[in-house]
């Protein structure tokens, strides 16, 4: 587990400015600021370790530039945006998982890339956990 | 219901979503790779949530898709496998 990598940083640039191209090694910064820290994740499903493993090694795998391990999850701000998130991009899981931030931030799982920028559309984001974690739970390489 | 692990094409993390705003995968995540051609409407999902979607880009190894609401049933006429 490589923890000490760090996304590239495109000073200057606005999102579209920066053109990513689905081949990139890297995942895209999304530069724009992120209007208020979420309080919530919501993942869909149950919290499987096998599935949780398969996630982040494709993550990994997906993102060999960045080093890390990330499953993805969603955001939200509160129990109506969570409402709004079953319905609608995890309405096909019959159950989901609500963790609140500062949970997962005891536990040593980071939330999205570093700098607090997002790699993928709002409300999407990844969880990250901390090298300690991973050794913990005996992920990596 | 047929079992998940029996029907899906393509192992797809439906949490996912990459810059492009589409879950996305690795064409050898799918059951028959052969399948996964861009407009082919296929099965994906992992563990209990799966769902119809139809292959929207296929960019090197990464598969991108766009999946429908409602359960797969629902959406069974699209699955014989045919491009759109």
């Amino acid at each position: 587990m490589n923890d000490s990598g760090g996304c590239p940083v495109l000073g200057g640039a606005t999102p579209h400015q920066y053109g990513a191209h689905m081949s990139e090694r890297a995942p895209r910064i999304r530069l724009s600021a992120v209007a208020l820290p979420p309080l919530l994740v919501v993942r869909g499903d149950e919290l499987s370790r096998d599935i949780l493993l398969a996630d982040a090694t494709r993550f990994h795998r997906r993102y060999p530039a960045w080093g890390k391990y990330g499953v993805s999850a969603l955001a939200a701000a509160n129990d109506s945006e969570v409402e709004v998130i079953c319905e609608t991009k995890l309405e096909r899981f019959d159950v989901v998982v609500v963790i609140e931030r500062a949970a997962l931030e005891r536990a040593g799982v980071e939330i999205g890339p570093p700098s607090g920028v997002h790699t993928s559309r709002s409300p999407t984001t990844t969880l990250r956990p901390s090298s300690k974690v991973c050794d913990r739970a005996n992920i990596g390489p | 219901m047929p079992s998940a692990e029996s029907e899906i094409d393509l192992v797809v993390d439906l949490n996912s979503e990459d810059e492009s705003g589409l879950p996305w995968t690795f064409l050898d995540e799918a059951r028959d790779p052969t399948l996964i051609r861009e407009g082919a409407w296929i099965v994906v999902g992992e563990g209990s949530a799966w769902a119809v979607a139809q292959v929207v880009e296929i960019e090197g190894d990464i598969v991108r898709v766009r999946r429908l609401p409602g359960p797969v049933e629902s959406h069974r006429a699209l699955l014989k496998h045919d491009v759109a």
